[in-house]
């Protein structure tokens, strides 16, 4: 994997990686299981019709036993255990940004588009520019109807609801231009309910910030 | 009233089981085409970056109506046809405990759909906030428009169908089963849809409160999802509450759809049975466990969030178990690639890979990401389509022979099922890929990677609809020149098998009865039993007072006069239907286990009051919930006087007494008790209305309105809900008033009373949580 955008966008990745691996493990070998009873039992001309075959007019015997069910729930429970735990550890960082003295940008959804408000009060619309390296919180809530607030590269994005501000973090490795979209419909305007992140250079934005 | 079997008349009054599972079938086939248009529309202008074929605002529209449509007027429709159809033949039943209702439900979910199509027709066009109506958006200040109000008005039309339709199958499956049938010895697919109609049960109102605000919001300025205390995450609560298990509802039908197919073409029984069951029961109990996985990002409480994530990962452990059950079953098997057989084996297939992207979105974590991206939509259609879809049909194959006599043409069914496979994993398995792009947006840039991906899922679109089109054309071939299927073609054990095709319209010559040894015979009805049974078969008011409701919601958009019209015929019809004598008869014996000593009536009461249980607790807990989350709230007493509440309190539960002594005079055959105490009810209930409606005008007079704060809009809003109910059992009582004095009501006849008594009582119960909520607290 090339290195990551931030920390959490790395926990991000091997978290749907490890979830990929095992979904498309499971889903191949119960797959691979029915087709090959399919192709095994299929029928033959000539063969004979299973003694307990369903007959019209009489209800069928009970077939399976509690047994098998519960080796049945076994392999089932054991797969998503050992996911869950993967998970619990990235909602963990996702939730708790790393240190003090982070710069913290207020996001306002509305329709349609994004205001950034800084700490120094300093206000844009639909481009946000962050320093590399640094340890960034965006409190992101909304000015009129639900939206969400999406960072695509990044592979982080929170709800942007009225009334509440939900906070999410990255520090960014590179810079650059990436894409901040909105993830949930929000009026006729929500297709171009886009927006810029730009990761400077921390003297880059220094300048930027105090100018 | 007798009517010729092939007239019109015929569809428009019938209460006969199978013909309004035709309708139904007829009805959901025609919403699939009108959401299928509306997805090829929308595929053809995602087709390449930048395409004009369908603007924002349209787009918006047909993303909101193919959602809605396909949901809740095609894939659970299509299974209530099959169920209609099937499940009073599968327990050995002449016809659904309350035929005319059930064609009420039929009509009530026609009109709903047209009024939320209907929007399409107005100015500013029809609903457009998606299917899942998201607050605030959804408010008269963000869509103003007139098409926004009808989708409401035709989901409260669903809901009151959905209803009816639980009630019906509820009592008609406890109630009406042959002797010997046992609930273990039930087909899989009519223990489906008992559990699915449990589950409607308890999640429609959910969604049905969620409306009634909403209107209330948009036509009298309620506040509730304008304001931050109520809101998004008001809506989220209940439409999820009803949205999550609504999924299941969807789903289950489906899978049992298959789980009935499999064990006949494969000839070897269903393995695991009562494990499959047993997993299926768990899973229906749990969808109520798992909505707040649609809000993992929306800032809820982390406690609560990880026991949400818990339940959801542990709920595919019941649909894991079931799908394995399906494999197992083919071990040992001679398996018959059948058409209905192909269709359930695909549906198998096509649920484990929907399966499995369904357990990467219960992780919180990667929710935040996944969330409203593409991915969302290739897991959601790969479980609804590819697994509930696919296996309805294989149902609708494997029945169709029984339900028109005449089989299909195999090898076209079979080029369906090849061309339906590859239209279906060309239209969605791209989208697993398009995982960085939004849901619901008209176009898109180039530039992203998007653009194979999609050019992929359109081809995929076109192939798809093709698929549908051969099966249209086998259906069609076969009505005309098809070979007559004979009474069991495929060799299958259960019910429907035994009776002609199509079955005579009593299904049975005599009573099916199941033997200790699992043996079904129908037994010829001893001539010494007395006279042969006449029951009904058509009714018209079903159809007006489902037209009544129609025109009334018209009129909320087209003006008084159209809603007095509304108003008239719905009123007119209701009294048509309770003069009218229509006869449904219940067998004389059966299994009934657990309900043996609970007579029809009052078990269809029940169910109505547990419904009626979860409406209440979301309207009280949506006014809990904008409580807590208020700043401040006015102290007890200050805008609403507890004196006057108090007394209002007690003429309530006096007139619960009065009508137990009603009962009681009813029981006893003291007509003099019966009517004294059906009088005094009304007049107790009457005063009540009348106090509170002066309450309503003094507020009023001191400028408190709808939209004076929260807590007058929950004050109105909740109370008003319960004074309609006390108004809608004054409208009984009058009906029962009319019948006691006629001396209708006697020591033998007072099923109605005593089902009136039932839902009496609760409304009082109901009013003793409102009295302290409002005035004490």
């Amino acid at each position: 994997m090339t290195t990551a955008l931030s920390p959490v966008t790395a926990q991000w990745q091997e978290l749907f990686t490890l979830y990929l691996t095992i979904g498309t493990a499971v889903g191949s070998i119960v797959i691979a299981l029915l087709i090959y009873n399919i192709i095994r039992y299929r029928h033959k001309p000539g063969s004979p019709e299973p003694a307990d075959a369903p007959t019209p007019g009489k209800v069928p015997a009970d077939r399976g036993t509690i047994g098998a069910a519960l080796i049945l729930t076994l392999i089932v429970t054991g797969i998503l255990f050992t996911i869950t735990l993967g998970t619990m550890e990235t909602v963990d960082l996702i939730e708790k940004p790393p240190e003090k003295g982070t710069m913290v940008i207020k996001v306002h959804g509305f329709q349609w588009g994004w205001k950034f408000i800084y700490p120094n009060g300093l206000e844009t619309v639909n481009e946000v520019r962050v320093p590399r390296d640094e340890v960034i919180i965006f409190a992101v809530t909304s000015d009129d109807v639900f939206h969400k607030f999406q960072l695509i590269e990044f592979k982080i994005g929170v709800d942007a609801i009225p009334g509440k501000v939900i906070w999410i973090w990255i520090k960014p490795a590179d810079t650059g231009e990436y894409t901040i979209q909105c993830f949930e419909l929000c009026g006729v305007g929500h297709a171009f309910m886009t927006g810029r992140l730009i990761v400077m250079e921390p003297s880059e934005f220094e300048s930027w910030y105090k100018g | 009233m007798e009517i010729p079997l092939n007239s019109v008349r015929r569809w428009l009054f019938t209460t006969n089981h199978k013909d309004v599972g035709i309708l139904y079938f007829i009805t959901s086939l025609y919403f699939l085409v009108v959401g299928g248009a509306l997805a090829v529309l929308m595929r053809l202008q995602l087709m390449a970056p930048g395409l004009n074929i369908l603007q924002s605002a349209p787009f918006n529209q047909a993303v909101t109506v193919h959602g809605l449509v396909m949901v809740l007027w095609f894939l659970s429709p299509l299974a209530f046809a099959f169920a209609n159809y099937f499940v009073p033949l599968q327990i050995g039943a002449r016809d659904l405990a309350f035929p005319r209702l059930n064609a009420m439900s039929y009509w009530f979910y026609l009109f709903g759909g047209l009024l939320a199509a209907i929007g399409f027709f107005t100015p500013g066009g029809a609903i457009d906030t998606g299917w899942t109506v998201y607050a605030p958006l959804n408010t008269a200040k963000y869509s103003p428009q007139l098409g926004v109000t009808l989708g409401g008005a035709g989901l409260l039309m669903l809901i009151a169908s959905v209803t009816m339709s639980t009630v019906n199958f509820l009592v008609t499956i406890f109630r009406s089963r042959a002797p010997g049938m046992t609930l273990w010895r039930m087909p899989i697919y009519t223990w489906g849809i008992l559990l699915t109609v449990f589950m409607m049960l308890f999640a429609f109102p959910s969604v049905a409160a969620g409306v009634i605000m909403l209107a209330a919001d948009r036509l009298l300025g309620t506040l509730y999802f304008s304001s931050v205390e109520g809101g998004a995450i008001l809506w989220d609560h209940l439409f999820w509450f009803f949205g999550h298990p609504e999924v299941y509802i969807v789903l289950v039908p489906g899978l049992v759809a298959i789980a009935e197919v499999l064990p006949v073409f494969a000839r070897k029984p269903l393995y695991g049975k009562k494990i499959l069951i047993t997993a299926l029961i768990i899973g229906s109990i749990m969808s109520f466990m798992v909505w707040a996985h649609h809000m993992f990002v929306t800032g809820i409480d982390p406690g609560f969030r990880k026991f949400m994530t818990i339940t959801t990962e542990t709920i595919s452990i019941p649909f894991g178990v079931a799908t394995l059950a399906f494999i197992l079953t083919l071990v040992g098997a001679s398996i018959r690639f059948t058409t209905p057989m192909l269709f359930a084996l695909g549906g198998v297939a096509l649920f484990i890979i929907g399966g499995i992207t369904g357990v990467f979105n219960s992780s919180v974590a990667l929710d935040y990401y996944l969330r409203g991206t593409y991915w969302i939509v290739a897991h959601f259609h790969y479980t609804l389509v590819g697994g509930a879809t696919t296996g309805l049909i294989a149902a609708l194959y494997y029945w169709w022979p029984k339900m028109t006599g005449r089989m299909f043409n195999e090898k076209l069914g079979k080029l369906h099922f090849i061309v339906y496979m590859i239209g279906f994993n060309l239209l969605y398995f791209p989208m697993h890929f398009l995982i960085d792009m939004p849901r619901r947006v008209f176009t898109y840039p180039a530039g992203m990677g998007w653009e194979l991906p999609n050019m992929l899922a359109t081809m995929g679109t076109i192939v798809f609809a093709l698929s549908w089109l051969i099966l249209f054309i086998n259906l069609y071939q076969s009505l005309r020149k098809g070979e007559p299927a004979g009474n069991n073609p495929w060799g299958a054990w259960s019910l429907e098998w035994l009776v002609p095709s199509p079955p005579p319209r009593h299904n049975y010559d005599g009573q099916p009865v199941v033997k200790a040894d699992g043996t079904i015979t129908i037994q010829p009805i001893p001539a010494n039993g007395g006279h042969h049974i006449h029951e009904t078969h058509y009714s018209k008011w079903p159809l007006f007072i489902s037209l009544g409701m129609f025109v009334t919601f018209l009129g909320v958009g087209l003006g008084l006069p159209v809603l007095l019209l509304g108003a008239l015929i719905l009123i007119g019809s209701i009294v048509g239907w309770a003069k009218e004598k229509f006869i449904a008869v219940e067998p004389a014996e059966g299994e009934r286990w657990p309900f043996a000593n609970v007579e029809r009536v009052r078990l269809g009461v029940w169910t109505l009051l547990f419904g009626e249980v979860v409406l209440f607790g979301a309207l009280i807990g949506s006014y809990i919930f904008v409580r807590i989350n208020s700043a401040t709230w006015p102290a007890p007493g200050e805008f609403l006087n507890p004196m006057e509440g108090a007394i209002n309190t007690f003429i309530l539960v006096t007139s619960s007494l009065t009508a137990i002594l009603a009962l009681a005079g009813a029981k006893s055959g003291n007509q003099g008790l019966l009517r004294g105490g059906l009088i005094a009810t009304f007049i107790l209930g009457f005063i009540f209305l009348f106090n509170k409606g002066r309450e309503w005008s003094e507020l009023f007079s001191h400028g408190i309105t709808f939209s004076s704060g929260l807590p007058a809009t929950t004050y109105y809003i909740t109370t008003g809900a319960h004074g309609m109910h006390v108004a809608a059992g004054l409208a009984v009582l009058i009906y029962l008033i009319i019948h006691a004095f006629k001396g209708r009501i006697t020591k033998e006849n007072h099923a109605g009373l005593e089902g009136f008594d039932l839902y009496w009582h609760f409304v009082d119960i109901v009013w003793l949580f409102l009295f302290p909520l409002f005035y004490l607290i």
